[in-house]
């Protein structure tokens, strides 16, 4: 037995007769319970011990991906507003009304009128409603935001780890280098790129990595919430944002690495 | 012996020392905190259902309570069926809807059952078993309600099912009477909550008998929750006699949220695997070009009669001593980050206040050194066998000339 629940949705429309009202099911609930269009299914509100009412059902639709339901375990239906009175035995009753506005209406000042009538409901702009309503999506973002901060910290401190490393290995030739009378300039330049180079693969690798784990983020949780949400994207910005930590971790962890060098003493680089 | 090698070898790098200490602390500190991240919100939610004492929840078949406005329609007659269970003891029918003190909502719960532990009364007393004919309807009220709503205890209130409007003029209210302050675990932030009988809901909703749930106690000695495996067992009796109703025992009603939690799951999932593999990487960097830096040291001591396995505990003492300072960084990083990721995450408007992601735990912080210190002990493996495996004559040679 299915244990959906079937969250039913009135529409305005005229023209409802004595025969089984017509219904517009959920595409997927369509497919879990395998109904065709034209059959009659009979639906009763959850708990209710009541008679089942007949609906038939007209037609699929999909409802438009919105993340605010990404965890609704339950299907929606369309049903003619008098058909869901009868049915839920409440009469004359909406939970609310959308407006489309003509075009160029100041839509401010047609909330303010509407708020100013004192009827017993409050009005909304439908950027105010998804403002509100993404709140829970702006807090994940912060969390998202501070775990890559921590990432990049990390990173940072594996590749100044890396880059001592590699200044220590490249000690004596660039003692060497230092002996014949190669500039601090050249030096600096030579290291420095060097670590610029290695930070910019490891962002480049990084880069590669993320987009193979994007594509099988938005794959698994497409499959698990059955949805054709974007779970993660990657943005040209966030490509250019990672070289350029990259390439500025790489600058100054190169100049610290150079300026440690130059504070050794020439004998002691070169290991006698 | 070695480890005294050992600590010298790592002491002499300090800045590189310093770099990778920082590094693997912030790795472990992640680690530790995905881990509280994991565990954290089942805790969370393990610790509110308790907090309600309750151990089975009855539902409209397919809902979570409060998830929607479904209802069991003869409730009374679910509540006859489970007292007639021995292993029954008390229940508490719970209705709730929103109503309204002028233009202010409020979440209103009408509740029926004795011994109620859903709520704390905090000051005041709490409803009366029956509603009387003649009196006024005693109300409950947390202190988000009495703050907005201005009142204090003895102060009467007149609750209307809808928001006032010109259609609902002549609409008769509901008069109460403040009676007391209550405390519920899982109210959200800001939220105005209120208790009253049962009856005067089910009136104001027109709704016959209805009630959202049930929360059944099972009968257990000095009051105590049951047993998961009793719990279970009751609950699948319970479901077999109602199959129009969902009926949960504490680890299926959490099961059932796990959906919702199944995104900061695998999250942390991910996170404490890419942890790991960071630890695993630094060590074995760290050590191979420290190994590959320092083989003709490691020449001299073989050629001084120093066995191999002593030049492969060597290798792995500087891996435990890398791991051992960043446990110490890294556990109190963890701690102290928990509570800073726990904070952004419970600004969320649609979480219980009290509720927390984040439970910093010392056994978590634990766990995550041992795996960390198994990740850094096997990484250093590779550069410990390369160590004993140096080519004495080769590498002397080499490092003379």
């Amino acid at each position: 037995m299915h244990a959906l629940l079937v969250l039913l949705i009135g529409i305005s429309v005229s023209g409802h007769s004595g025969a089984p009202a017509p219904i517009v099911l959920e595409s997927r609930l369509g497919q879990e319970m395998h109904i065709a269009a034209g059959d009659t299914v009979q639906l009763r509100l959850p708990g209710s011990s009541g008679e089942q009412t007949p609906f038939v059902v007209s037609g699929f639709y999909s409802p438009p991906p919105d993340p605010s339901g990404i965890s609704r375990t339950s299907r929606q239906t369309w049903t003619p507003i008098t058909a869901l009175e009868d049915f839920s035995g409440r009469d004359d009753r909406v939970s609310r009304f959308v407006l489309s506005l003509t075009p160029g209406a100041n839509a401010d000042s047609l909330v303010q009128a509407l708020n100013a009538t004192q009827l017993g409901f409050r009005a909304y702009r439908a950027r105010d409603v998804a403002r509100e309503s993404s709140q829970t999506f702006v807090v994940i973002s912060n969390f998202h935001r501070a775990i890559s901060v921590l990432s990049i910290l990390t990173g940072s401190a594996f590749l100044a780890a890396i880059v001592l490393l590699q200044v220590q290995e490249l000690r004596r030739s660039l003692g060497v280098l230092r002996v014949i009378g190669i500039s601090r300039r050249r030096i600096y330049t030579v290291v420095v790129g060097e670590t610029v180079l290695l930070a910019n693969a490891g962002a480049a690798a990084g880069v590669g990595l993320a987009v193979l784990v994007s594509r099988a983020v938005n794959a698994y949780y497409r499959n698990y919430f059955d949805t054709t949400l974007v779970f993660s994207s990657i943005a040209g910005w966030h490509v250019v944002l990672a070289f350029a930590i990259a390439s500025l971790v790489g600058v100054v962890l190169g100049s610290l690495a150079t300026t440690y060098l130059y504070k050794s003493e020439i004998n002691e680089v070169l290991g006698r | 012996m070695m480890l005294r090698v050992a600590i010298r070898n790592v002491m002499r790098h300090r800045l590189r020392t310093l770099f990778t200490v920082l590094a693997l602390s912030m790795a472990i500190a992640l680690l530790a905190d995905m881990r509280m991240l994991a565990h954290g919100m089942e805790k969370t939610f393990y610790r509110v259902l308790s907090s309600v004492g309750y151990e089975v929840r009855v539902c409209p078949r397919g809902t979570l309570p409060f998830a929607t406005d479904a209802v069991i329609d003869e409730s009374g007659r679910v509540v006859d069926a489970l007292h007639a269970d021995a292993r029954v003891d008390r229940t508490l029918r719970v209705l709730g809807t929103t109503l309204h003190v002028d233009s202010i909502p409020v979440f209103a719960m009408g509740v029926d059952g004795e011994r109620q532990s859903l709520y704390a009364v905090i000051a005041g007393k709490d409803l009366p078993d029956r509603v009387g004919p003649d009196r006024a309807v005693e109300l409950l009220l947390n202190e988000n309600a009495m703050r907005d709503l201005h009142v204090a205890i003895g102060d009467t209130l007149t609750l209307q099912r809808d928001a006032p409007g010109a259609t609902l003029a002549f609409s008769r209210g509901l008069r109460t009477v403040v009676t007391g302050t209550i405390h519920i675990a899982f109210d959200l932030p800001g939220q105005r909550t209120a208790i009253l009988p049962l009856e005067a809901v089910q009136q104001m909703r027109q709704a016959g008998d209805a009630a959202s749930f049930v929360l059944v106690k099972l009968r257990s000695d000095e009051g105590h929750l049951v047993p998961l495996d009793e719990q279970r067992s009751v609950a699948a009796s319970l479901a077999d006699t109602f199959p129009d109703l969902s009926v949960y025992a504490m680890d299926s009603l959490m099961e059932a949220l796990q959906r919702q939690l199944a995104y900061f799951k695998q999250f942390a999932l991910i996170l404490s695997t890419i942890s790991l593999l960071v630890t695993f990487l630094l060590v074995a960097v760290v050590l191979t070009i420290g190994v590959g830096e320092r083989r003709g040291e490691i020449a001299a001591l073989r050629s001084m009669g120093f066995r191999r396995r002593s030049i492969q505990a060597m290798i792995l003492s500087e891996s435990a001593l890398l791991l051992a300072m960043s446990a110490v960084l890294g556990s109190v990083l963890g701690w102290f980050l928990a509570g800073y990721l726990d904070g952004i995450l419970t600004q969320s408007p649609s979480l219980p206040s009290g509720y927390r992601f984040f439970i910093p735990a010392w056994r978590e912080i634990a766990t995550a050194v041992a795996m960390s210190g198994v990740a850094g002990i096997l990484a250093a493996l590779l550069p410990a066998i390369q160590a004993a495996r140096v080519d004495i004559p080769r590498t002397l040679h080499e490092e003379v000339v």
